[in-house]
């Protein structure tokens, strides 16, 4: 378990065997002008960082933790928020082909095993209202710790694709397998859009159908949650019969 | 000159990281914005001094509202 991955030496790839973060990482290269699809993984992040500021438990040789530099031509910032759901799209679906995994997805893009997360994605977005600068995809999975690995205050909701299945997994294969799939995955969504993913994170999804409370920073929502817009929002009923957009916030 | 800062992308403004009467220069982050899990930095579109939030923290914003004025 206790293994380095082998990844081959390729220009767009920079591998790390300890970093701040995969995000700052790409961000620095970014800001140096490194091409479309760099990608930066590490086998362990000393600063790993989930959303709104929040820690990411990401320790040594037991996870994958990468972060993808993109620069869409096309894409407008009102539709770059989508790329969280495509990502979610593109992970749970290389798990269930090649690994046979029912990964689910709760909105927008937590990736869940039983139940249990299992991965996390961080997206950021460097642009003005009509130009994209470049966008940052940080993803985390779970893959070989064993459950008492995690912290206590984890250990309830968080798992690995090991905890579930009971096999060990080849890191190195299933990141240059998944790379693969993500920028093919990446390519039709800036040229086809959101569409071709937006019957799969339905069809993958936990949180449709069900009672949800949605909490923001100046906020809380409580109703059930109806469907995806084309545009990748939540539709809400609330209390009132009122149907909400919801485009942003934690599902509780 | 008063200088508009427009939102990126339609979402809720989860951090003002500058305050009213700070000296920003071009490009330095003001808040960050967030939408579907993307956090969305907003920059100072040139160097200013901030005399007005148009928005409080947890407010939604739609693309191209003004969040703040610089002079």
């Amino acid at each position: 378990m206790n293994k380095s991955m082998e990844i081959p030496e390729n220009k767009n790839i920079y591998y790390f065997n300890s970093i701040d973060s995969t995000n700052q990482a790409v961000r620095r290269l970014a800001e140096q002008d490194a091409a479309h699809f760099s990608i930066v993984i590490a086998e362990e992040q000393l600063a790993g960082r989930g959303r709104l500021g929040r820690s990411w438990f990401s320790p040594p040789y037991s996870g994958l933790w990468f972060s993808i530099l993109l620069r869409p031509k096309l894409l407008t910032p009102p539709n770059a928020a989508q790329i969280t759901l495509v990502t979610a799209v593109v992970i749970a679906s290389y798990l269930r082909d090649h690994h046979g995994l029912e990964v689910k997805i709760k909105w927008p893009n937590d990736l869940l095993l039983e139940n249990k997360k299992v991965g996390g994605i961080l997206t950021e977005l460097k642009g003005k209202p009509d130009h994209i600068e470049y966008l940052i995809v940080g993803i985390g999975l779970n893959i070989n710790q064993q459950q008492s690995d995690f912290p206590t205050n984890l250990g309830l909701q968080a798992a690995s694709l090991s905890t579930i299945s009971g096999q060990l997994y080849d890191r190195t294969e299933l990141f240059l397998s998944l790379r693969d799939d993500l920028i093919k995955g990446y390519g039709l969504f800036f040229s086809n859009g959101f569409n071709p993913f937006y019957h799969l994170w339905k069809k993958y999804t936990i949180t449709l159908g069900k009672k949800v409370t949605i909490t923001w920073p100046g906020g809380t929502l409580a109703g059930e949650a109806l469907d995806l817009t084309e545009e990748g929002a939540l539709l809400v009923k609330d209390s009132l019969g009122n149907t909400k957009i919801i485009n942003y916030g934690e599902i509780k | 000159m008063v200088i508009e800062v427009k939102a990126t992308i339609t979402g809720n403004v989860w951090k003002i990281v500058k305050e009213i009467g700070d000296t920003v220069d071009e490009y330095d982050v003001i808040m960050i914005l967030e939408s579907m899990k993307m956090e969305i930095p907003v920059e100072a579109p040139q160097g200013g001094k901030i005399t007005e939030f148009k928005v409080k923290e947890g407010a939604s914003v739609i693309e191209e509202d003004v969040v703040a004025i610089l002079e």
